[in-house]
């Protein structure tokens, strides 16, 4: 007997939120059982969170853009009609295809899609197997070619129910009043009797294989808490203010309901298989259950994945797993390259995912070939470029429609194909978005928008708008906003809050308050409060910034962001003990948020309790899946700090640090050029351009580099400063790449002074004192603490103009000794030249 | 009425298989499901069903 076999379970939708208060009331026990001996954790879900999409990434370890399956409908081959998403429009091979072909025999139910089916070493019940007709009372043939292998279908057959066998007592444990429900105006229970019975059906084929099949890998696929959740989750406790409290009444249990019925099957489940086999369960995406549950769907493509939550569940148990623990990082594109590694198997380089080694008492290590495609040999693969009117399906259309994932077809068939060629286009782009390759996005954004009769193209736009932000294109925002605005959509977006959000990058935050401002009139919603309080706090408003985080908190107290930012600004106040216990909430609320963490080992390090901060500095670094600089500056400078056995109220270690960037920065006029030239003398690299030459005002040079200025769009040059110095600004320092590790000498000068020098340089009559921009300066040295708060990578030197001018030789040092390694300390000190020092303050 | 107790895990008898089902009796797969049927009698006697004409 194969002691290597793994059992994959799916529960669409399956989220933690529901699950562990049913553990905790018992109520669960089979899966409480897992948990117990393996290890869970969430899992990240995909743009666009559409679930044919999410499971076919699941089977094959690639995005969408790569496997093909980009919706729940198809354009059939010919162009000529629209269907249920396929087998056919998959174009990369699924890890059925790679087990047949290393003859690993695999057994796959209910897996969306798995129709028309691929004659694999195994057998497939696909999705297609167990739908059955909108009319309860009809009882539909199999279709063909749902099953693998056709002669099975004698076996399967009757194992499928049907929603005219429901009883009460079927219903009653989800509807416990179910004969005071009026059918004629509540679906709900047609709705219960289609679900329990197709999930019945796929369970029935299910434990007959368990029960009589020798395999190596099996998957079972339930939507059963998924249809529950899009039906019933608007009636869950608590009840949501917007709903009937008669349905409310009736329908309250339904979810809680699935969940425990789902339990059930699972147990049943594993009584079936031995302790050898490796199972595990997991989701494609979570389900809002809180404030943000939807009563009134939106009229656009697949409108109720809108409910869908980024974090969906996953439990693993089995003979090579960790026991009892929790992982973190997990991604739903790793699924299957870890499920080849259990194998033995190589995984795909042109895989998106990869092997979550977390999960494994003995990992071993991962291998690799160029692609499975690539391969020659037999993958059980179908002609997909065949016709047939067998794969059309009214049954499973119908459903589509009646969840709203589709709009009813349009009776001119050429307008449905459109449609959908359009809606998957979209769907396209937006995984592109979900990957960041901003540039094909954009690319075919812009061609959706040269469709001549698209529905809506205000959804493209508000895509648009996102790509512009991201690329600093401001102009296009606004032009693409405008368009919004005039595209008489039937959605209805939040324009104001999306306006704001540009001014605010643009660096307009004041205009971006008024909008708020206005908008809090009408609307006064957690999002709008968020974005009014981040706005205060990038003015320095911080008791503002406090006041609005805390009605966001009001208004939805289960967001961690809200929690997060209130952790920010309590920071910057020094307020630690509150600034902790808001970051640690939002940790608790969703335990994968490196930035809540990040800003929990903040505060914990300024308390002084050094051996949290690092725990959570720790976690931060884990959970981001790729690289977190911050956390790992953190890590370091705690780590150099415990050593060191002393505390230091600025982070200036005096270390140097390979790849460092010396930065000169303060206020323009306060002495960062004399600063410069000290840094060249003494034997620093200079980055610079040489562009602005000798005047006047700096007659030994300016040391400046042009793609400076452009920092805030533009911050991909700052590579080349490794190892070297460059002079950057007071108020372009916040643009700065956090990967890298910095060493500033900030010059300070007395405000009066530089204002008076400004002025003179300008030509300006500098015995009129700008009262205005003393103010500015004074807010902007202020901003620069607080920035440097919250920047681990940052280290901080501050430089009195006038110490430089009267003691050279002592500041060289400071100097050298802070960017941590020999200077020409002499050579620096003799090229201040005091004659230069014009603007002295005499005072009031 | 019944009660909602029928989300009680069942062990499965064969000699004691309510007429009228159970969530416990289908979460036990195939073989429950299989019994329940046989218990009710086979589904062609049941007079609601309508088949569909293919």
């Amino acid at each position: 007997m194969n002691k290597n076999k793994l059992l994959l379970i799916g529960w669409d939708a399956a989220d933690w939120d529901i699950i562990w208060p049913l553990i905790a009331q018992g109520k669960m026990p089979a899966l409480a059982s897992m948990i117990k001996r393996g290890v869970h954790g969430n899992i990240s879900t995909m743009t666009p969170p559409y679930s044919p999409m999410l499971w076919t990434s699941v089977a094959t370890g690639k995005t969408p853009d790569k496997h093909g399956i980009l919706g729940f409908i198809e354009v059939t081959q010919d162009g000529q009609s629209v269907r249920p998403v396929t087998t056919l429009s998959r174009k990369t091979r699924a890890l059925w295809n790679i087990f047949h072909n290393q003859g690993l025999k695999s057994n796959w139910v209910g897996w969306w899609p798995s129709f028309p089916v691929e004659p694999i070493n195994g057998c497939i019940v696909s999705d297609r197997f167990q739908k059955t007709h909108m009319d309860p009372r009809v009882q539909t043939p199999v279709s063909p070619r749902s099953v693998h292998p056709w002669d099975m279908v004698k076996e399967f057959a009757p194992l499928r129910m049907f929603p005219f066998e429901i009883t009460q007592a079927h219903l009653y444990p989800f509807v416990p009043q179910a004969h005071k429900v009026d059918q004629e105006k509540h679906k709900g229970l047609h709705a219960i009797g289609k679900i329990v019975s197709e999930n019945s059906s796929l369970h029935n084929a299910a434990t007959r294989l368990l029960r009589t099949s020798e395999w190596d890998f099996m998957a079972v696929y339930h939507d059963m808490i998924d249809h529950f959740c899009h039906s019933f989750m608007k009636y869950h406790p608590p009840k949501h203010p917007g709903v009937d409290p008669a349905n409310y009444e009736l329908f309250k249990d339904a979810v809680t309901g699935a969940y425990i019925f789902q339990d059930m099957m699972l147990e049943r489940t594993l009584n079936l298989i031995d302790k050898d086999t490796t199972v595990i369960v997991m989701s494609d995406h979570g389900f809002e259950s809180g404030d943000k549950r939807i009563l009134n769907m939106p009229k656009v493509q697949a409108a109720p994945s809108l409910e869908h939550r980024q974090f969906g569940m996953f439990v693993a148990c089995g003979p090579n797993i960790k026991e009892n623990e929790k992982i973190y990082g997990l991604g739903l594109i790793d699924i299957g390259p870890t499920i080849l590694h259990h194998y033995g198997l190589p995984i795909g380089r042109d895989m998106d995912g990869k092997v979550n080694l977390d999960l494994f008492k003995e990992p071993g290590e991962a291998t690799y070939i160029d692609s499975w495609d690539d391969l020659p040999g037999d993958f059980a693969e179908i002609d997909k470029k065949e016709q047939t009117d067998v794969l059309s399906d009214a049954q499973t259309m119908e459903q589509l429609v009646e969840l709203g994932y589709v709009e009813r077809l349009d009776e001119k068939f050429e307008v449905a194909i459109r449609n959908t060629r359009i809606d998957l286009k979209h769907n396209l782009a937006r995984v592109h978005l979900g990957k960041k390759d901003l540039s094909t996005a954009k690319t075919i954004l812009l061609e959706l928008l040269e469709e001549p009769k698209a529905k809506d193209y205000a959804p493209f736009l508000m895509d648009l708008i996102s790509i512009a932000l991201k690329e600093k294109d401001f102009e296009a925002a606004l032009t693409h906003l405008e368009a919004v605005k005039n595209s008489g959509t039937e959605v209805s977006y939040n324009l104001d809050l999306t306006e704001a959000q540009i001014r605010s990058d643009m660096g307009r935050p004041k205009e971006a308050l008024t909008l708020i401002e206005g908008l809090l009139e009408k609307d006064q919603t957690g999002p709008v409060w968020y974005r009014y309080g981040l706005l205060h706090y990038e003015l320095g408003n911080f008791e503002q910034a406090i006041e609005a985080f805390e009605n966001a908190i009001e208004k939805e107290s289960q967001i961690p962001t809200y929690h997060a930012a209130m952790a920010e600004v309590l920071l910057q106040l020094d307020q630690y003990e509150e600034a902790a216990e808001y970051a640690l909430t939002s940790v608790e609320l969703v335990k994968f948020f490196p930035k809540g963490h990040l800003l929990l080992g903040q505060a914990l390090e300024k308390l002084g309790d050094l051996e949290n901060a690092e725990l959570a500095y720790e976690m931060a670094a884990k959970l981001k899946p790729r690289e977190f600089h911050k956390a790992e500056q953190s890590l370091e400078n705690i780590k150099e700090k415990r050593e060191a056995d002393y505390t230091l109220e600025n982070k200036a270690t005096h270390k140097f640090y390979e790849n460092q960037i010396v930065v000169v920065s303060g206020l323009p006029r306060s002495g960062t050029s004399m600063m410069m030239q000290m840094l060249d003398r003494g034997g620093v690299d200079i980055l610079q351009d040489e562009l602005r030459e000798a005047d006047i005002s700096n007659p030994k040079g300016y040391y400046e580099y042009e793609p400076v200025k452009a920092l805030y769009k533009d911050n991909s040059w700052l590579g080349k400063a490794r190892n070297m110095g460059v002079k950057i600004v007071a108020p372009l320092l916040k643009y700065l790449d956090g990967q890298y590790r910095y060493k500033v000498i900030f010059m300070n000068r007395d405000i009066h002074e530089v204002i008076q020098s400004q002025q003179k340089m300008l030509g300006k009559n500098s015995e009129v004192f700008p009262v205005h921009l003393y103010n500015q300066f004074q807010h902007l040295l202020k901003s620069v603490t607080g920035w440097q708060k919250i920047e681990p990578g940052v280290e901080i030197l501050y430089i009195n103009h006038k110490d430089v001018i009267q003691n050279p030789e002592k500041v060289a040092e400071q100097v050298a000794k802070f960017i941590g390694k020999p200077l020409d300390v002499n050579t620096m000190a003799s090229v201040v030249d005091p004659n230069l020092y014009r603007n002295k303050y005499q005072g009031e | 009425m019944i009660k909602n107790s029928q989300l009680e895990r069942e062990r499965f008898d064969p000699d004691n298989i309510p007429v009228e089902g159970s969530l416990g009796l289908l979460a036990l797969g195939d073989l429950g499901f299989e019994a329940w049927r046989k218990a009710k009698g086979h589904l062609r006697n049941n007079k609601n069903i309508v088949h569909e004409q293919k």
